[in-house]
Formats: structure tokens, C-alpha cells, sequence
């Protein structure tokens, strides 16, 4: 079986032209990767980063399946990126990267084949032009082809926050585990995009203190908790956290060494290391992005007792949430906010219950956990297929 | 004998090359995120005997 697993079944490279507003030309070089179906069509994001690889995206469609099949979700795992800093471009030459990319998809992506959604850099804009691309080469309207669309074209309500949600309802999950009360505990998060922006304005919502926050353009620290609202729109506007009301400023070695009850790597990968690991205080660490743990700081977090919830189950919301606007546009159907964050809630706080579970029968740690009660459940499907 | 072993090596030196590089950065030694996700996933069909 974990010669089955270890690869992708499909990896397309593609080479997408955009002629940039100078009148010139530039090629950008794209991936789609699909791991497994043997669940359902396959699903997940589409990222524009300067730093995608194909390793990356391979690692990371690997990484959705074991997430939908730990959410008891009927996709097997996608992910697509674009080599591109989506600064660097106006916004008519991202739209004509946007419809370049889904003309070369095309021939694999559909509704019961694989579903992209957005991730990093990409939002429901960048996806309202995707879909209008497939429908246009389908010559109808294919809502459920993507996900995380605007709400006018499909969307659903609740999408947008759904992976820092998530991410709260495993912290809440924990925290009750662990006897503990949010209400009144410290965290620091770092990131400030759409994960780490909404994690700690739920977690701010919920009585928990947010001390820090470090962000790509720096850092802040209050011990008497941020502002999160006025933040966020603070660095809607700069770009960054850093120098918001003169706040004392924190470094990333200060965040992860940081003295409060929960840490949120809600960046990108490799940010838990054997420098930073050793170093981590807080009692739960809540993996809101997608690989923040290198073995060996994942190996110091063992070794201090600290409670972590991996980044298969900690950031499920939003392929939850993508599969329920999927669900909702092939049955015509619209679900009100409270309807889907209540549905989130159960499948989140039933997910934990799952991995939280086969860790005590198994004595191993959450992360083995997850991963085995998501091969378990592939291993089951793919002997109903007869395929082992 | 001798040819079985030299192919042993070959393909040792095979899976060597098909491993990726580790990167280094500010001194520590990031992993490549498709091995850490194989290493998970060899280590959890172990654990649930599906190995094969």
C-alpha cells in the first residue's frame, strides 16, 4: 500500500504565457498534482508563490488526502501552484495568468475529477476568473469545478473563514482534553494572512489573549493582548503587523520562545526547526499552516510534553468547508453561515475525536495518529476497490 | 553473487539520487516536504501492517 501512497498518480507541468502591460511576454510554469481517488475526485488549492516546486506540490496533494479522509470527506488529494510573486503583477496580467492556467488544466479538472481552491496568494477573486475560464471552455456553467468562489457565483458563506476556524475548533478540542479554559490564555501567531488573521480574531473572540504576531514585514508584542480587529485592518492597509501603535516590536526566535499557553504557525513550511523547537514554551501548538514542523523540532515538541495538533487535522476547515460549497452547488442548494459553521464544528470536533482516540489506543503522538487513521480509512476504500 | 550485489548498489544508488536534497538554511537543516509526508505515511502502513 505505501507504494500506492508515496506518489501522486498525476503530475501535470504546464507552461503558461502572459503578455505583461510592457507589451512583452513572460512564460510562468505551473503544476497540478493529484495523489489518489480512490476516496473521490481529488482536491485542493492552488497556490502562487515564487517558491513552488514540484516536490512541494506533490507533498502537499499527499498531504489533502490524508486530510479529507480524516474528516471522513469523499476526495482524494489535489494541489496545484504557479511559480509567481502575485505582487510583482498587475491585476489584468494575474486574471490572464488565472484563465491561462485552467485552459492548460482543463482536459483534468471537473467537478468529478479534481477541484482546485485558492491557497496561498490566490482568493475568491482569482477564482471567480478560473471558473469563468472552465465554464467558458465548457460552454455552461460548472460551479462545482471550484471552490472558495465569490459568494455570487457559487460561493459559501463561511469559506472564507473556514480554515482558522477550524483551526479554533481543534485548539478548543485540545484545550478541553488538557482540562483547560481558553477563556483568559495567551498565544502568539505567526502569520497574518487569511489563517493567522482570522485564527486570532476567534481566539481573541473566545478570551484568549494574543500577545504577539509576526508577520512577513516584522513583528508585534503587548503583554496586555492586541487589538486583533484594529490589526487587521492596520495591516490591510501597510501590508504588515509591524509598527502598529508603537508596539514593541518581536522577532520569530521571540514568538516561538514566547511564554504562553498556545503557539499558531499559520505560515509557510519548515518555521519549527531544531533551532526554534527546543526553544517552544506554550502548551499547545496548533498547526494552522500546511508542514510548519521539521523532525526534528517536531522531535523537541515531543520531548517537552507539548500537545500539538497537526496540520492534516488542525487546518481541515477549509477543505471542509470547499467540500460543503461542492455539495451545495451540485444539489442546487444554499446553506446560511450559522448552517455551515455548525456542520464545520461537528466534522472538526469529530475529526479530533478520531485521531485523539487512535492516539490512546496506539500510545503514539497526534501527528501518527492523524496519519493513521487517514491510511486506515484509504486502506479501507482501496480494499473495497480490490485494489490491495 | 557478486553481479546481485553490484545491482543492490545500483539501486541503492538510485533511491540515493531519487531522495531530495536537504536545504540549508541560517544553519538548520530544512526537510523537503514530500519526504517528511512518505516518512509519515511508510511509518503509519507499518504500523497498520499494509507495508506491502
Amino acid at each position: 500500500m505505501y507504494e500506492i501512497l508515496k506518489k501522486p498518480k498525476r503530475i501535470l507541468k504546464v507552461s503558461i504565457p502572459v503578455r505583461m502591460d510592457d507589451g512583452t511576454y513572460r512564460e510562468f510554469e505551473g503544476y497540478r498534482s493529484q495523489h489518489l481517488d480512490v476516496l473521490g475526485p481529488t482536491k485542493g488549492g492552488v497556490r502562487f508563490h515564487p517558491g513552488v516546486t514540484e516536490d512541494e506540490v506533490a507533498a502537499l496533494s499527499i498531504w489533502m488526502s490524508m486530510k479529507a479522509a480524516i474528516l471522513g470527506i469523499p476526495y482524494g488529494g489535489g494541489k496545484g501552484g504557479i511559480v509567481v510573486n502575485p505582487k510583482e503583477l498587475s491585476k489584468r496580467e494575474l486574471e490572464e495568468l488565472s484563465h491561462g492556467f485552467i485552459r492548460e488544466l482543463e482536459p483534468i479538472i471537473g467537478p468529478e475529477k479534481d477541484i482546485p481552491a485558492p491557497d496561498v496568494n490566490t482568493t475568491p477573486q482569482i477564482m471567480g476568473w478560473m471558473i469563468d475560464e472552465f465554464s467558458r471552455l465548457k460552454g455552461k456553467n460548472v460551479p462545482g469545478t471550484i471552490t472558495g468562489k465569490p459568494l455570487i457565483l457559487g460561493g459559501s458563506e463561511g469559506r472564507v473563514e473556514a480554515t482558522g476556524r477550524g483551526v479554533v475548533f481543534t485548539i478548543e478540542d485540545a484545550a478541553k482534553k488538557l482540562g483547560l479554559e481558553l477563556e483568559g490564555m495567551t498565544a502568539v501567531v505567526q502569520g497574518f494572512g487569511n489563517v493567522g488573521s482570522i485564527t486570532a480574531k476567534l481566539l481573541h473572540e473566545r478570551g484568549v489573549k494574543v500577545l504577539g504576531i509576526v508577520d512577513a514585514g516584522g513583528g508585534i508584542y503587548h503583554k496586555e493582548g492586541l487589538p486583533i480587529e484594529e490589526l487587521i485592518g492596520y495591516a490591510q492597509t501597510t501590508g504588515t503587523v509591524a509598527g502598529y501603535n508603537g508596539y514593541e516590536s518581536l522577532s520569530n526566535d521571540e514568538l516561538f520562545a514566547a511564554d504562553v499557553d498556545i503557539l499558531v504557525p499559520a505560515a509557510l513550511e519548515n518555521q519549527i526547526t531544531s533551532v526554534t523547537g527546543p526553544t517552544i514554551r506554550a502548551k499547545i501548538v496548533a498547526e494552522a499552516a500546511n508542514g510548519p514542523t521539521t523532525p526534528d523540532g517536531n522531535a523537541a515538541m515531543e520531548k517537552n510534553g507539548i500537545t500539538v495538533i497537526p496540520d492534516i487535522l488542525c487546518n481541515a476547515g477549509g477543505v471542509t468547508v470547499s467540500y460543503f460549497e461542492w455539495v451545495q452547488n451540485t444539489t442546487h442548494l444554499r446553506w446560511t453561515e450559522q448552517e455551515v459553521n455548525e456542520r464545520l464544528h461537528t466534522e472538526m470536533t469529530d475529526a479530533f475525536d478520531d485521531v485523539y482516540e487512535m492516539q490512546e489506543q496506539k500510545g503514539c503522538t497526534m501527528r501518527e495518529a492523524a496519519y493513521l487513521v487517514a491510511v486506515e480509512r484509504i486502506a479501507q476504500a482501496m480494499e473495497a476497490r480490490g485494489w490491495i | 553473487m557478486i553481479q546481485q550485489e553490484q545491482r543492490q548498489e545500483e539501486v541503492a544508488e538510485d533511491l540515493k539520487q531519487e531522495m531530495p536534497a536537504k536545504e540549508v538554511k541560517n544553519g538548520v537543516e530544512l526537510s523537503n516536504p514530500l519526504e517528511i509526508v512518505q516518512r509519515m505515511l511508510e511509518v503509519a502502513t507499518e504500523e497498520l501492517d499494509l507495508l506491502q
